[in-house]
């Protein structure tokens, strides 16, 4: 959809002091491209026919599997998954189309791999534990996320890393101290985050749509929120290394939301140390409950009004400089 | 960028399209445009205010019934409806976003003292549930802010269904779809009749809109999901299904008419195609429900509407897999016809299909 350099607010207050019609301003919303034209909708019914096609036949399929798994001979259940899933991969390779159609491809071919190895340790009783198979399924598809480029793809590479670190220290039990997995894993999240950036902003490789940066964001930020919190409130003499990472952090993040002027960064930055700040203060005034409740009420309400009272500014500040 | 030559153009770009007829007060405009630039609201503080409210207003609470406030139910009433009376009064006369979190937070704790008290001295849910009611359509009609018009806009709805379920004739949690959906509809293909209608609609029109959107996922979960766990089940689902498709149908026949596609064969093509892609969703109304949402809010081009209605469909179509009534059979084929389907569609597309439409 085309950048419409006129908002709907002044529409709306135009509408509220004039006589315009109704005709007319749905006229002007289109002549502003503030709805959908028709190369915005043959994008939109492209894209949908087409993930949702993958999907719902890759999924119909599974569904047939599971519904008639026993009678099926193990031969036929590697067969048809993968004359699938090579017949997924060869139609991204030879299929001369745009590359995001050929990314929705690779990303059911991607799926299929994961169920590929829950079949195959059905199958032969392999013995593998969760944390065996995610890292299998990772490290199959990581070259098809490298080479695709495309955000879907590296969203369930992600979720996938994440899953695996976590049961890595769920069933192998490193000699790892209480914060560790955490701290490593949000290493792994804001790492992708930059590197993703960096590329992006070298060589424009990766497209890292605005999504895929929050979420990124936000799941970091809430493991570092998440491990920060229980160090206040439970054991404040030890996570030495994760309060390292939110002594490192929080002010380059802090410091590149304002150089970029994006609000989204004070605002879930804030948020968590205000959080941090809650749960620390819960464990440490020593006062009786009624005031204590009271207290905590108070803070919560200041500091965020507080907060977007600072992020007010900064939008003032900053919309200011454009005009 | 908000600055007043592009105002002035702006209003003359539409009196060069709309002719002499076009009357407007400058002053006021550029006067309410300033007011509403101050406001420098967004997204991000948005989400903090509601997420500050809910905080802060549950400890503050607590702190309430721990002064010995639950001793006296009339105390907690009658506190309930002065802090509900004075977030309303706060929230009209002043203007400044930031102290939205205390504004909401007051409004949350009124309500919570209101119940409380009405609770101890009836125990009657469908009581609760109409004064709720009561209290967010006040809110809504008289109070012209976004978070406390979504917020009521979310209360109706849920005391709505709180009342059908109380009364146990679940049967009209498809009424309550229907009434959601139809006003989800009217709303997104109707904007500029809207707010040419009467003022409210200029500060509401948003607010309805987005809680709506949560209402109708809201609704629709209940119905399918949450309704069958706490054995309060809504049966005949496709009922539901028949209100969302027909309001697909019916939104897509509106933007076909916006696009100024009206060649008879392409448009049965393309509702044939349509039918034959929902159709297999029939029992399942939370897919035909997010699908809903996607197109109408892609229609007005607005993008957290999108990321609502995708992460919908993605829930929906993993639940899909959870729902027993149906054995994976009829399941795996109802979705592996409809994936050839859409595939199928979409190679018709590429030889052109649209392209043709649209050139016309």
């Amino acid at each position: 959809m085309g950048k419409s350099t006129i908002s709907r607010s002044i529409i709306y207050t135009i509408s509220k002091f004039s006589n315009w019609t109704a005709v007319d301003i749905e006229a002007f919303f289109r002549s502003k491209n503030l709805y959908a034209d028709k190369p915005a909708w043959s994008t939109f019914i492209r894209l949908s026919l087409l993930s949702l096609g993958v999907t719902f036949t890759v999924y119909g399929l599974v569904l047939f599997f599971a519904f008639n798994w026993e009678k099926l001979h193990k031969f036929a259940k590697f067969g048809l998954l993968q004359a699938l899933l090579v017949l997924l991969v060869v139609g991204s390779l030879f299929w001369k189309t745009s590359d995001r159609n050929k990314g929705i491809l690779l990303t059911g071919a991607s799926m299929l791999v994961g169920i590929l190895f829950a079949v195959f340790g059905q199958v032969y009783q392999t013995g593998a534990n969760a944390y065996d198979f995610f890292l299998g399924w990772t490290i199959f598809i990581a070259v098809w996320v490298f080479i695709a480029n495309f955000p879907p793809l590296w969203l369930l590479f992600l979720t996938l890393l994440n899953i695996t670190v976590f049961y890595y220290s769920e069933q192998l039990r490193p000699e790892w101290l209480p914060h560790t997995t955490i701290a490593i894993l949000f290493i792994i999240n804001i790492f992708t985050f930059i590197l993703l950036k960096v590329l992006n902003n070298k060589v424009h490789i990766p497209v890292l749509p605005k999504w895929l940066e929050r979420l990124l964001i936000l799941v970091s930020i809430s493991y570092l929120t998440i491990s920060l919190s229980k160090i206040a409130m439970y054991s404040p003499n030890s996570g030495y290394e994760t309060i390292l990472l939110g002594i490192i952090s929080y002010p380059v993040g802090i410091y590149y939301g304002l150089q970029n002027r994006d609000t989204f960064y004070i605002a879930t930055l804030g948020l968590s140390v205000i959080m941090i700040s809650t749960c620390f203060l819960i464990d440490n005034l020593k006062i009786d409950d009624i005031s204590l409740f009271f207290l905590i009420g108070l803070f919560i309400v200041g500091s965020i009004t507080a907060l977007v009272f600072v992020i007010r500014s900064l939008n003032k500040t900053w919309h200011e400089d454009l005009s | 960028m908000k600055t007043s030559p592009d105002i002035a153009q702006t209003l003359q770009e539409i009196q060069d399209k709309v002719g002499e007829t076009f009357v407007y007060d400058k002053t006021k405009i550029e006067e309410h445009l300033a007011e509403q630039a101050g406001m420098y609201s967004n997204l991000s503080i948005k989400i903090l205010s509601i997420v500050g409210a809910v905080l802060g207003s549950i400890f503050f609470t607590v702190f309430l019934l721990f002064t010995g406030l639950y001793e006296s139910s009339v105390g907690m009433v009658i506190l309930g409806l002065f802090f509900i009376i004075g977030a309303i009064i706060m929230g009209n006369t002043n203007k400044s976003v930031f102290l939205d979190t205390l504004n909401i937070s007051v409004w949350i704790i009124g309500l919570f003292l209101l119940e409380s008290g009405l609770l101890y001295r009836t125990f009657n849910i469908g009581i609760l549930a109409i004064s709720i009611l009561i209290v967010s359509v006040i809110s809504l009609v008289i109070v012209k802010r976004y978070i406390l018009q979504f917020l009521s806009m979310l209360l109706i709805g849920s005391s709505l269904l709180a009342l059908i379920v109380e009364s146990r004739a679940f049967a009209l949690v498809h009424f309550l779809i229907l009434f959601i959906v139809s006003l989800l509809t009217y709303f997104h293909l109707f904007e500029a009749k809207l707010i040419t209608k009467n003022s409210f609609y200029h500060s509401a029109y948003q607010p309805i809109r987005m809680g709506l959107i949560f209402l109708l996922i809201g609704t629709l979960l209940y119905a399918e999901k949450i309704g069958p766990i706490v054995e309060t089940p809504v049966n005949y689902l496709w009922i539901s299904s028949l209100t969302t498709i027909g309001a697909i149908l019916f939104s897509i026949w509106k933007i076909l008419q916006g696009l100024h596609i009206e060649n008879n064969k392409t448009l049965a093509t393309i509702f044939a195609l349509s039918l034959v892609i929902l159709v297999p969703t029939i029992f399942t109304p939370t897919i035909s429900g997010a699908i809903l949402i996607l197109l109408l809010t892609y229609h007005i081009g607005d993008t957290v509407g999108i990321g609502i209605g995708v992460v919908a469909l993605v829930y929906a179509f993993i639940h899909y897999y959870y729902d027993l009534q149906f054995t994976l059979l009829v399941k795996s084929i109802f979705l592996f016809v409809t994936g050839i389907l859409c595939l199928l569609a979409y190679y018709i597309m590429d030889k052109g299909v649209l392209q043709t439409a649209s050139k016309k």
